[in-house]
């Protein structure tokens, strides 16, 4: 294979992935945004309240554990920061938010971006949350984090 | 309040993150293409090959889950599109990498809630591996 051949599949094969990226990435940067600006977190917090009392976790936990599976750690940090150091949440509901956290987060475009490249999206959301369970599930029984032995953080 | 604004940003945070991916995914795609012309990759696949067979994976996707796990999900996109995996196979890196990946970022995010990280870094390698040798069990079954 020449140089030229080289140079030609590098930028066809890295070009139509970035392209593809692209077509989803743009329509879910729009779709988070209006998510933010319409405050569609507050309401859809409501939601996963019941869920969260499986683990005895405060309602205060729903929107920064929200913020984090559909925005990702990093973009859903400026929300799930602030909650951890308000000590508006105890250490213990921090850490299973956290556990959680670890592995389902940013689920929309973690998702959409190995979809993208041909990977099948619903196994990947199915064992992210299956193991996200699992892991809190364990976390919560582990006797230092159980609910009647909790401390405020800082 | 959505104005004309809240467009604006998503469509300009959209670009924007194309764009950086652009700048990751070109260069890792060009070095491991032109990598795979050389013994390099070969060798790396040897040293790796054995952990990998665990997963159903070639010894060369290593390269592709640490620099996931160890930079981020994008560099890692640049070496898979380079490998040429079967459609199973991307899916069970893919989930590998979505368990476990950008982990120093992460984990330092994380650490700033007041909570220990070690314990989460070991969940989300632990389970990548887990699942990677599943995947691999179930596609012998399902194909």
């Amino acid at each position: 294979m020449s140089w030229l051949e080289i140079a030609i599949n590098i930028i066809i094969g890295s070009g139509k992935t970035i392209l593809i990226i692209t077509v989803i990435l743009v329509p879910f940067m729009i779709i988070l945004e209006l998510i933010r600006d319409a405050r569609l977190l507050d309401k859809a917090a409501v939601f996963i309240i019941p869920l969260m009392r499986m683990f005895s976790l405060p309602k205060e936990g729903a929107f920064p554990l929200l913020a984090g599976v559909l925005f990702g750690i990093t973009y859903g940090s400026g929300i799930i920061i602030p909650y951890g150091r308000s000590g508006e949440l105890s250490k213990r509901d921090m850490t299973l938010i956290g556990v959680f956290l670890a592995v389902c987060h940013g689920m929309v475009e973690d998702t959409l971006i190995f979809a993208a490249i041909g990977a099948k999206w619903w196994v990947l959301v199915i064992i992210r949350v299956i193991f996200g369970i699992l892991a809190i599930s364990v976390a919560a029984k582990i006797s230092f984090l159980k609910k009647d032995q909790q401390e405020k953080t800082i | 309040m959505i104005t004309r604004k809240t467009w604006k940003k998503g469509t300009l945070n959209g670009f924007k993150t194309s764009f950086m991916l652009l700048k990751i995914i070109v260069p890792v795609f060009a070095a491991v293409t032109i990598l795979g012309h050389t013994p390099v990759i070969g060798y790396i696949s040897g040293v790796f090959g054995p952990i990998m067979r665990f997963t159903g994976l070639p010894g060369e996707a290593a390269i592709a889950f640490v620099t996931g796990a160890v930079v981020n999900i994008y560099a890692a996109i640049g070496i898979i599109i380079a490998l040429n995996l079967t459609p199973w196979q991307i899916t069970t890196i893919a989930v590998m990498l979505n368990l476990s990946h950008e982990l120093v970022v992460e984990s330092a995010i994380l650490k700033k809630t007041g909570i220990k990280v070690f314990p989460i870094i070991m969940i989300r390698l632990l389970s990548a591996f887990l699942v990677g040798g599943a995947m691999n069990a179930m596609g012998k079954l399902i194909f």
